[in-house]
């Protein structure tokens, strides 16, 4: 999943940094906290590279099926066949 | 959306909302949040999967929002689905999004929700439809 993707490169990153700043301060720098840094880098770098394979503005829409109020199958295509789509992606909760 | 529905239809939009689980179910949210447009169930999340949209943590569920934005927070717990949400079909980490797409097919707008309170802005949607000319 990408936001997974994205959050723990994210947040490898921000450990990265966070563990470069610290041991700048302090200058107690090792090499396994740079490896650590760059590690998370590419990690992001990585994501992005994913990323760019994510559905964008500008793709076409994938053929789905979705059910009506009575279970019947509503193929995505159907809904924008004739009228622009503007589809919002529901919550169950929070 | 709601709301301002009116300025969707003026533009010609197909305005509906896809929620997890069966179209009953989906159907039953759209009558809790009194919504009057289409709703569509993704028993199998086929379509959260698809467009990939993300998905939260425990920390993202419950106190960041309340941090980010408590009274967006607050509004969402009050339109909370409890049943819904104890649905086997439900995945409460799921966060949400919208798009709007052509009549051929073509995403020009798409946003993925990246936190619980992160909504997009309907403006931005009329401005798509807007664009489609």
């Amino acid at each position: 999943m990408g936001f997974a993707r994205l959050g723990s490169g994210r947040a490898a990153t921000k450990q990265g940094t966070g563990s470069l700043r610290a041991a700048s301060a302090s200058e107690r720098e090792t090499p396994r906290d740079l490896i650590s840094a760059i590690g998370a880098v590419f990690q992001e770098a990585a994501f992005l590279t994913y990323a760019a394979e994510m559905l964008e503005v500008g793709a076409k829409l994938p053929k789905l099926t979705l059910r009506d109020a009575d279970e019947r199958a509503v193929s995505l295509a159907s809904l924008h066949a004739e009228r622009p789509l503007a589809a919002i992606f529901l919550r169950h909760f929070g | 959306m709601q709301r301002r529905l009116a300025e969707f239809e003026k533009r010609g939009a197909n305005v509906v909302a896809i929620g997890q689980g069966t179209g009953a179910e989906a159907a039953r949210i759209a009558r809790m949040l009194r919504v009057t447009y289409a709703c569509y169930g993704d028993p199998q999340h086929e379509a959260y999967r698809a467009f990939e949209l993300g998905r939260t943590g425990l920390f993202g569920l419950t106190l960041q929002p309340f941090l980010s934005d408590p009274a967006a927070s607050l509004r969402n717990l009050t339109q909370a689905d409890m049943r819904a949400a104890a649905s086997p079909r439900s995945d409460v980490f799921r966060l949400g999004g919208a798009l709007v797409a052509d009549r051929a097919g073509k995403i020009r707008f798409l946003h993925r929700s990246r936190s619980t309170t992160d909504v997009p802005a309907t403006d931005a949607l009329l401005a798509a439809l807007n664009r489609l000319g």
